[in-house]
């Protein structure tokens, strides 16, 4: 009896751990981290949330913030074609490091993260670098003419010879050996590299370009003596490249429906997103809204919607729904609905913000039968009361001189 | 009979000595820095230092092919070669020619000294600015120096110069003319007297005709074609290209 009572026991848990499992697995988020991102430039932030469609999601937002600081900033995730994709420019002139976690809200009411654990305390560090290219140290040493191909210049696909001219006084030299790299890819095995002269005959290589990397490990630091790029061209072949920047405006829109029985209960929801944008000049311009079924007067906002105009790096206007910045101890990245204004003057050395909005609106209680507490200051003024969430409102003007 | 041992002694020390002495000069010769590469060329081209009995006649195996001092090169009929210093001097060689170089180069790009006797044929040069540095054209009659030019010559003492300036010396007489941009200058069959001239566009294309099929690089351009479209809105098309470097 006891037995079967036991066995019961561990049925029911493995059981339980089985489904506990498959539901907290329903939806994984994947992303790989880069290396390093750029400042001052749109750096890409992919992730791709397998099972997941259109109609299941709400929202999606990246949040970051630099070399640890107490809050995170924010901003919305497009979804396009079955990856979430974050443009990221990094406009921290000074942090070396970024750290960020990716959420996304669903309509069933789920949030899923990457890291999916814990993420507000282990996010994803980077680092950030003012370029992407080498920072190896210049080897002084070494002087060199580059003899073929030449730099930026194209060759034919049967005349490819890379051949670099070395002079250098041994003496004055530590230890080492020169490494030469195509595209990357180390090929001083297959290369002549004697100690004045390097060269070497790539067999097929592709059309288009290509670059150069010759370096020089010492015993201590591995540096880099040249690199340049050249072309590989079949003559008669010409590349477009594109038409320049077009004003025409740029308008998107997507429509969602999703059908949801739960036990019974129907839980529709529909939404509906659109986004017009486009520049004349320094002007650039902007409008987004976002509607759904779902909005209620018990959440806060979930119709979203804003404008945005601004002329170059000299003056930006938000109206709507903004997720706008002035310090990490005041506001930094929260969503507000009211207006965000700046002007910059002077390169940037004298700058106005006016942010004015609401934080949270005031959403009313659902139960009227509950008993309503009010709160009072020292001198009986009632301040707060639990019947309802408080509207909560932002002023604030910033005026800063570098 | 003790002196005639020691001289056998000292006899075949001497030889074992000089044969390691001799041995180590070779490798000494075969082991300097070159001072030129063959970066292209069109068989049948020959590369020979007697020197150090050097006889290579290039295959595609040899493109990239080092030149040191003391090699001759010959293109054979139908056959040119292009070749680079390491300064980045370029030689262009004509079918049937036969030239010897000579020269040294410094610890950087900027020391080096080279000298090209032009014993038959013709070669055009592109000269990068030599600074203190020796750059010379020799025939059996002239002796043409430059600093940083575009200039052809011949065996037969005839030099052109394309752009940039040439000084050019009767070897026998030591008769010295600069010549300019689109200038020739020559050299009687005795070294003793240097004659000039001008030349115009066309004869200056006319002398650079058969160096074409030499020219090595094909530089990136970008064309922009602009058209209205149908709003009134200016659009631009950039293609990018490359375009055969010409001299």
């Amino acid at each position: 009896m006891f037995k079967r009572v036991f066995e019961k026991i561990i049925f029911c848990t493995v059981l339980s751990l089985a489904i506990w499992g498959n539901v907290q697995a329903q939806y994984n988020v994947q992303h790989q981290a880069p290396v390093a991102l750029e400042r001052s430039t749109a750096n890409t932030l992919e992730f791709a949330v397998p099972g997941i469609s259109q109609g299941d999601i709400q929202q999606a937002r990246l949040f970051y913030r630099y070399d640890g600081d107490f809050s995170y900033q924010q901003m919305e995730v497009n979804y396009q074609n079955g990856t979430f994709r974050a443009s990221f420019d990094i406009q921290n002139e000074n942090a070396s490091v970024v750290e960020y976690y990716f959420e996304v809200t669903l309509l069933s009411g789920e949030t899923v993260y990457y890291p999916n654990t814990s993420p507000q305390d282990n996010p994803v560090e980077v680092e950030i670098v003012d370029t992407l290219e080498d920072e190896k140290p210049l080897l002084e040493e070494i002087d060199y003419t580059i003899l073929s191909p030449t730099s930026g210049n194209g060759v034919t696909k049967d005349d490819v010879l890379i051949a670099i001219a070395l002079f250098y006084d041994k003496n004055n030299l530590e230890p080492g050996e020169f490494r030469l790299y195509l595209d990357e890819k180390d090929i001083t095995s297959d290369a002549d590299t004697s100690a004045y002269y390097i060269y070497y005959i790539p067999q097929n290589l592709n059309t288009g370009r290509h670059r150069v990397a010759l370096e020089y490990e010492g015993e201590d630091e591995v540096y880099r003596v040249v690199e340049w790029n050249f072309a590989v061209v079949a003559p008669g072949q010409e590349t477009f490249t594109g038409f320049g920047p077009s004003n025409a405006p740029q308008i998107s829109a997507e429509l969602a429906a999703r059908n949801q029985v739960i036990s019974g209960n129907t839980n529709n929801a529909y939404t509906g997103r659109t986004r017009i944008s486009g520049r004349y000049g320094n002007w650039r311009y902007s409008a987004n809204g976002y509607l759904t079924s779902q909005e209620s007067d018990r959440l806060q906002p979930q119709n979203r919607y804003g404008v945005n105009v601004s002329y170059g790096n000299l003056f930006n206007f938000e109206a709507g729904h903004v997720y706008p910045s002035m310090s990490q101890f005041t506001i930094s990245g929260r969503r507000i609905h009211g207006v965000n204004t700046s002007l910059h003057l002077l390169e940037e050395k004298l700058n106005l913000q006016f942010i004015y909005g609401e934080l949270e609106r005031g959403v009313t209680n659902l139960y009227d039968s509950l008993v309503v507490e009010e709160v009072v200051n020292s001198n009986g003024q009632v301040v707060d009361n639990n019947y309802f969430s408080p509207m909560m409102r932002v002023v604030a003007e910033h005026f800063s001189v570098r | 009979m003790n002196t005639f041992r020691k001289f056998i002694y000292a006899g075949v020390l001497a030889f074992i000595f000089f044969g390691m002495a001799s041995e180590e000069l070779a490798a000494f010769q075969q082991t300097e820095r070159h001072i030129g590469i063959v970066r292209k060329f069109k068989p049948d081209v020959t590369v020979q230092n007697l020197n150090i009995g050097k006889l290579d006649t290039l295959t595609l195996d040899n493109l990239g092919e080092k030149l040191f001092s003391g090699d001759s090169l010959f293109t054979a009929q139908g056959a040119y070669a292009l070749v680079l210093f390491m300064d980045n001097s370029v030689a262009k060689v004509k079918p049937n020619s036969l030239l010897r170089i000579t020269g040294d180069v410094g610890t950087t790009s900027k020391e080096s000294n080279t000298r090209i006797n032009l014993n038959k044929g013709e070669v055009f040069l592109e000269v990068q600015p030599q600074g203190n540095n020796d750059f010379e054209v020799a025939t059996s009659r002239s002796l043409a120096s430059v600093k940083g030019t575009n200039f052809g010559s011949r065996s037969n003492g005839y030099t052109w110069v394309e752009e940039g300036q040439v000084d050019l010396m009767a070897l026998n007489s030591g008769d010295t003319q600069s010549l300019f941009s689109n200038m020739f200058g020559t050299v009687d069959e005795d070294g003793e007297n240097v004659n000039s001239g001008t030349l115009s566009d066309e004869e200056l294309a006319e002398l650079y005709e058969g160096y074409e099929e030499m020219d090595q690089n094909f530089v990136e351009k970008e064309m922009i074609l602009r058209f209205r479209d149908e709003n009134g809105q200016i659009r631009e098309i950039r293609i990018n290209l490359f375009e055969q470097e010409q001299n």
